[in-house]
């Protein structure tokens, strides 16, 4: 029975190893997504209200397309969101996207410049390759420990 | 954490099945196909018995293209297996303890 048993969690950990090795993000993903973050953060930094509803939708749009992108090329979908330990990478962007929206609005609608909302955009490029790139990194790293 | 064995779950293909989809929110058809080695008729035999359990939904999104079939855990699906998972690993590390 434990050598049936043993047999069985090999099962598993060979399928979980098979998803990390699936888990190949193309190149242009995670700077795509960096730009999809700075244009939000600018968008609604510098735009009126109009312009931050078309930035919003538009960031929506392409954050889907870029998921569709990504299932038809993999076959696979990992949610940020349900990653299990790795999801704290997706977390801490999420929060710092946040930050920096909200950093970007204060900022511009308090001083009127523009070139702050220009460097918080460029952490927003940034972050979104770093961050994505570490949640990745995570998330095959603890597939193939078999948490 | 000892589990609970699943009956459902413990069947060879769908043990593997359930291992991949728990570490995907979702899954393509075809890649679960490869996973196996099996047609496309085992395989969606399999994920027949884990649907009717209420373990996985199915859906076949339209659009563009070829229409390509996605499978996902539910909750209870992902319960199941969890919990199955765990009694192996319980059995394994305290091969006198009791299962449910």
């Amino acid at each position: 029975m434990e050598s049936k048993s043993a047999e069985d969690l090999a099962i598993i950990a060979a399928a979980r190893a098979a998803v990390a090795d699936r888990l190949i993000t193309p190149m242009w993903y995670h700077p795509i997504f960096g730009l999809l973050l700075a244009g939000y953060v600018l968008g609604v930094s510098l735009g009126d209200t109009t312009a931050r509803l078309i930035t919003s939708l538009l960031f929506a749009a392409g954050c889907l397309a870029l998921v569709s992108a990504y299932r038809r090329l993999t076959g696979v979908w990992v949610s940020g969101f349900e990653a299990g330990p790795a999801s704290r990478w997706a977390k801490a962007l999420g929060v710092l996207v946040g930050v920096l929206v909200a950093a970007g609005w204060a900022i511009t609608y308090w001083t009127h410049l523009s070139w702050p909302a220009w460097c918080l955009a460029a952490v927003a490029f940034a972050a979104g390759i770093i961050l994505g790139r570490r949640f990745d990194t995570a998330l095959r790293a603890q597939l193939r420990s078999g948490l | 954490m000892t589990g609970k064995f699943d009956e459902v779950v413990h069947a060879p293909h769908r043990l593997r099945i359930c291992a991949f989809l728990d570490a995907t929110s979702s899954t393509e058809f075809s890649v679960l196909r490869d996973l196996l080695g099996v047609a496309d008729s085992v395989l969606s035999k399999h994920l027949k018995v884990l649907q009717e359990a209420g373990y996985l939904t199915i859906t076949k999104p339209t659009g563009r293209g070829r229409v390509k079939t996605w499978v996902r855990l539910t909750a209870e699906g992902r319960r199941a297996y969890v919990g199955h998972a765990a009694a192996l690993k319980s059995l394994v590390d305290n091969p006198t303890a009791r299962h449910e």
